[in-house]
């Protein structure tokens, strides 16, 4: 039985790490050095992703030489969850079209509510505004590496600046 | 995975893994061998399902809240600390794969070491994610829901959608983190049984599975990185 | 338990003896059933664990009619009559009711309990491929049920089996009873996803020598379908529960549109998953149907590969209709999209009702309660079907939506399908099973009260819900009184017909005839077993002569031939007048 499983060389899998290795520092490169728009950017990596994608399924997990059979597990399974994805794209791509309220939603209020309890225990200002004592030491602020250390020369300054 | 006791067999001299015989329902090992490997990839098929709802809820979301999505990833998340994750995860992979070969090839020592060295691999991935990413949001306030509790820094203010992002985030990297953990479980558990030898040219259904269920978790992160650390 | 074997005549070994012969004592024998991996014995503990559920989702059903019997009114002095259960504890009622119905009894019944014990057995094999993983999904369907068990134990969810946003997130006071159900429906996933592992793969690598894809009988190929579909869709419904628990405990806002979400998204979620489910249901019951009429006509099964690919391709066509439940809260482009993918399922459906009709054709037609529950699918799962199609219409639809319409609808694909079906295979395998005979009188009144309670209870709610009558309300107007009280004495006579199937299988254990291994002829493999089988199944592993339906040609083995003559040859060039071309 032992001569039907394929194995394969070392070599051969060091260079399928060296090539995942490649795509992942240039997924790194293109989303930070090369801007095409955000979806631009998205296309890119998902093609890269896949790529690599298609190396470890193929050779790491030996489905390039395994039974036919696996590989169409796989593939029902990719067709399954394409499915899935496409129509609740869509769904949510088209809603609304004929009738606006059903594309309707109403803004969030916990970014609110966060800033509404840092005006109340001081880490923010009535203006929403950061502030500069670090006296009373929330267990938040000791933490923020540094953040708050930009709004040191005064109450005043404003946060976007 | 039924192993014939010593004094059943006339092979009592013989490693553990010359003498594994199938279960009673089974014809011969090769078919057990290929139902195994059968069951295992219908399994990955369900746990690829489980994340395809992650992948739906993040493209849904991004569509929504395009903006959020691009500001958010980038202030939140550190992308030195996924690569450096993604490269360990890859190299664990290939460290799985040549354990898998050392025992087609009956290298018992070179199984050990390259399944140590993936669990080491996990374990760092592991670290890194909660040392360097989950315990400062959890201190700093990042994270979903009621519990938002981040006021913003470095000139950034957190828009509207920020805790939905974050909500996104920690569910996803936790229900894989919780996979990378159950996977080295479960390598640990290889580790021992090759310590006993179980694992040869002739037997290594459960090392197989388990490097299939391992590099899986790798395909997982090899999508999640780009999409929550670098496009955003 | 029953602890009698009818073949105590084969101790010619360890193996060769029944699989329900006590191994010891009272303990020893409960330890033996509590850690076996034999097949036989998980698919009979899955029936006595799943019909456990379904008198408990029968009584929550028998309640919620109750309530309906009459209008709750309340009159100028503020005097309420007509109430038995307060609205909020009818709601509670019929989310049990649907829940309890759906995700611990319909889904593992067929399956689980008559496909555990007779998948192996159809196809020759021994066990099923990976038998320790079925004794876990065993175990992982009893500890699901309790975790859903202690959710009802906490005073019960209010929130309709499907658990639909915001009154699954939201609703005051019930937090943890939410949170329990949604686990248990998450724990539950996972015993089906590893029952469906098993099967795809038993199907596959171990079949018989001999018994290619085309030679298994047709509830293999329509569990072998299920089974698919319990892998590829049950993930998503995990996956969607695990959201909604987070959801409840956190507020991670994913499915709530003051925090950027969308509620709509967990309707497609929970659809996608839950569609898919319906068939997981009713492809089992259409396994069984094949089976009966072939069987108790003795007709060689009309169009096999039309019918087994029909499984296939309800199995395909499941994944891309779930829209068709949010016809009123999704978009109308992918409204009218999914609209017409649903009549697609028409097709495969329909393929096999005609199918099983032209089966009938000329058969020599056995009146016994399997059969009978037979004839009655064609004609409820029919009504049940064709009513789909009004449903699937998008403009017919939004009127229909959330009546007793729905209700109705699919209750009669469910029960008048499902559920009937699953009857109708318990009485026919009921002596291959336990080795016992029922009394066949006995099982004539218990489907007749069945038929007739059925079609009582769920016929007036089409004609309610045309009229407008809304589902999940606990009180109505006056118009709606008579056919609410014609449903409500329905679901009585219901009971009785249990009651009596109940009684017949417990006179049938406690002192039914000795069944023979094969009481009707029939020419699929578990009938070359012995009644019960012994514990490996087989004594040798059979080879396959010929094919599950071949009854024009073949005597069926194990049986008197003087009860089963060969029909009469036909010449090849005189087909006899009506007589099918195979």
């Amino acid at each position: 039985m032992a001569h039907e499983h394929h194995i394969p060389s070392a070599r051969f899998m060091t260079i399928i790490l060296g090539l995942l290795l490649t795509a992942t520092a240039l997924t790194v490169y293109t989303a930070l050095k090369i801007d095409l728009g955000q979806v631009g950017n998205l296309i890119i990596a998902l093609l890269i992703a896949a790529f690599k994608a298609a190396l470890v399924v193929g050779f790491f997990m030996h489905l390039h030489w395994d039974n036919r059979f696996n590989a169409c597990v796989l593939l029902y399974c990719l067709i399954a969850a394409g499915t899935f994805l496409l129509f609740t794209t869509i769904d949510m791509t088209s809603r609304g079209a004929v009738d606006p309220w059903r594309a309707v939603t109403t803004p969030p209020p916990l970014v609110d509510n966060a800033r509404e309890r840092a005006i109340a225990d001081g880490r923010l200002d009535e203006h929403g505004n950061p502030v500069d004592e670090h006296a009373e030491d929330h267990g938040h602020s000791a933490e923020s590496d540094g953040t708050d250390h930009g709004a040191d020369h005064g109450a005043d300054e404003n946060v976007s600046h | 995975m039924t192993t014939i006791p010593a004094h059943d067999n006339e092979n009592a001299g013989a490693a553990n893994w010359e003498r594994y015989r199938h279960q009673p329902h089974w014809r011969n090992n090769q078919d057990e061998y290929d139902a195994a490997k059968f069951g295992m990839w219908l399994f990955l098929s369900t746990e690829l399902l489980l994340f395809s709802g992650m992948f739906v809820a993040y493209t849904i979301f991004r569509i929504m809240h395009t903006e959020t999505w691009g500001n958010a990833s980038h202030h939140y998340l550190d992308w030195r600390i996924g690569a450096i994750n993604t490269v360990v995860l890859l190299i664990s992979s290939w460290t799985m794969v040549m354990a898998i070969r050392s025992a087609q090839v009956n290298h018992q020592r070179a199984l050990r070491f390259h399944l140590v060295v993936t669990i080491l691999c996990g374990l760092f991935f592991l670290g890194a994610k909660v040392g360097f990413e989950y315990l400062p949001k959890l201190a700093k306030g990042e994270v979903p829901g009621s519990a938002f509790d981040y006021i913003g820094s470095h000139g950034y203010v957190p828009s509207d959608y920020d805790p939905l992002f974050l909500g996104l985030y920690w569910v996803a990297t936790a229900i894989h983190g919780s996979h990378v953990l159950i996977g080295v479980g479960l390598l640990t558990w290889c580790l021992l049984r090759a310590g006993k030898k179980h694992f040869g040219p002739k037997h290594f259904t459960a090392l197989e599975n388990v490097g299939l269920f391992w590099h899986l978790v790798d395909l997982i992160w090899i999508f999640l990185f780009p999409l929550l650390y670098l496009v955003g | 338990m029953t602890t009698t074997t009818a073949h105590d005549n084969g101790h010619h070994g360890h193996h060769d003896v029944s699989y329900l012969k006590p191994k010891g004592g009272a303990l020893v024998t409960i330890w033996d059933w509590m850690t076996t991996i034999d097949h036989k014995k998980i698919g009979v503990m899955y029936l006595f664990a799943t019909l456990l559920a379904f008198f408990v989702g029968g009584v929550f059903a028998l309640l919620v009619r109750a309530e309906l019997l009459f209008p709750t009114v309340t009159n100028a002095a503020g005097d309420v009559t007509g109430q038995i259960f307060d609205p909020s504890t009818y709601n509670r009622l019929f989310t049990l009711h649907g829940a309890v119905m759906v995700f611990l009894f319909i889904i593992p019944s067929t399956p689980a309990a008559l496909g555990n014990f007779l998948l192996p057995l159809m196809i020759g094999a021994k066990d099923v491929a990976f038998p320790r993983l079925n004794l876990l999904s065993w175990y992982v369907y009893v500890f699901g049920s309790v975790v859903a068990l202690i959710a009802i134990g906490l005073s019960g969810v209010d929130t309709g089996w499907t658990f639909y946003t915001p009154y699954s997130t939201s609703t005051e006071g019930e937090h943890w009873q939410v949170v329990f159900m949604t686990l248990g429906v998450f724990i539950l996933g996972f015993s089906s996803i590893f029952t469906g592992m098993n099967f795809v793969v038993t199907v596959h690598k171990l079949r018989a020598p001999g018994m290619g894809w085309f030679d298994m009988p047709l509830f293999v190929w329509a569990i072998y379908a299920t089974a698919i579909i319990q892998v590829l869709a049950t993930p998503v419904l995990g996956v969607t529960v695990l959201l909604l628990t987070l959801e409840r405990v956190f507020q991670i806002g994913f499915f709530d549109p003051a925090l950027g979400g969308d509620p709509v998204l967990y309707q497609h979620f929970f659809w996608f998953y839950s569609h898919p489910a319906v068939y997981i249901m009713i492809l089992p019951g259409m396994g069984i149907m094949s089976e009966l009429v072939g069987v108790h006509a003795r007709k060689k099964i009309f169009g096999y590969r039309a019918v087994a690919f029909s499984s296939m391709g309800i199995a395909a066509i499941s994944f891309i209709v779930w829209g068709h439940h949010l016809f009123t809260s999704e978009g109308e482009l992918v409204s009218a999209i999914f609209s017409f993918l649903t009549f697609l399922v028409a097709i495969p459906s329909a393929i096999k009702v005609f199918n099983w009709v032209a089966t009938l054709y000329k058969g020599s037609i056995a009146i016994n309660t399997p059969m009978c529950y037979a004839l009655a699918f064609l004609f409820t799962f029919s009504i049940g079907g064709l009513t789909g199609i009004y449903l699937g219409a998008l403009a017919v639809d939004l009127h229909l939506h959330d009546t007793y319409f729905i209700v109705a609808h699919f209750h009669y694909v469910m029960m008048g399908g499902a559920v009937i079906a699953f009857l109708g295979g318990i009485h026919h395998w009921w002596p291959k099973m336990f080795g016992k005979m029922y009394d066949e009188r006995a099982g004539l009144l218990g489907f007749t009260l069945v038929f007739i309670g059925f079609n009582l209870t769920f016929f007036p709610q089409f004609l309610m819900g045309a009229n407008g009558m809304p589902r999940r309300y606990a009180t109505y107007v006056a118009d709606y009184e008579p056919f609410h009280q014609a449903s409500t004495i329905g679901s009585w006579i219901l009971l009785a017909g249990f009651l009596v199937h109940l009684g017949a299988f417990i006179h049938s254990l406690v002192a039914g005839k000795p069944a023979p291994a094969n009481p009707w002829g029939g020419l699929s493999l578990e009938w070359e077993a012995e009644s019960p089988p012994i514990e490996h199944n087989f004594a040798h592993e059979p080879v396959i002569h010929h094919g599950p339906y071949d009854f024009d040609d073949v005597v069926p083995p194990h049986c008197d031939p003087a009860d089963y003559p060969l029909p009469e040859p036909i010449e090849s060039d005189s087909v006899a007048p009506g007589k099918h071309a195979h």
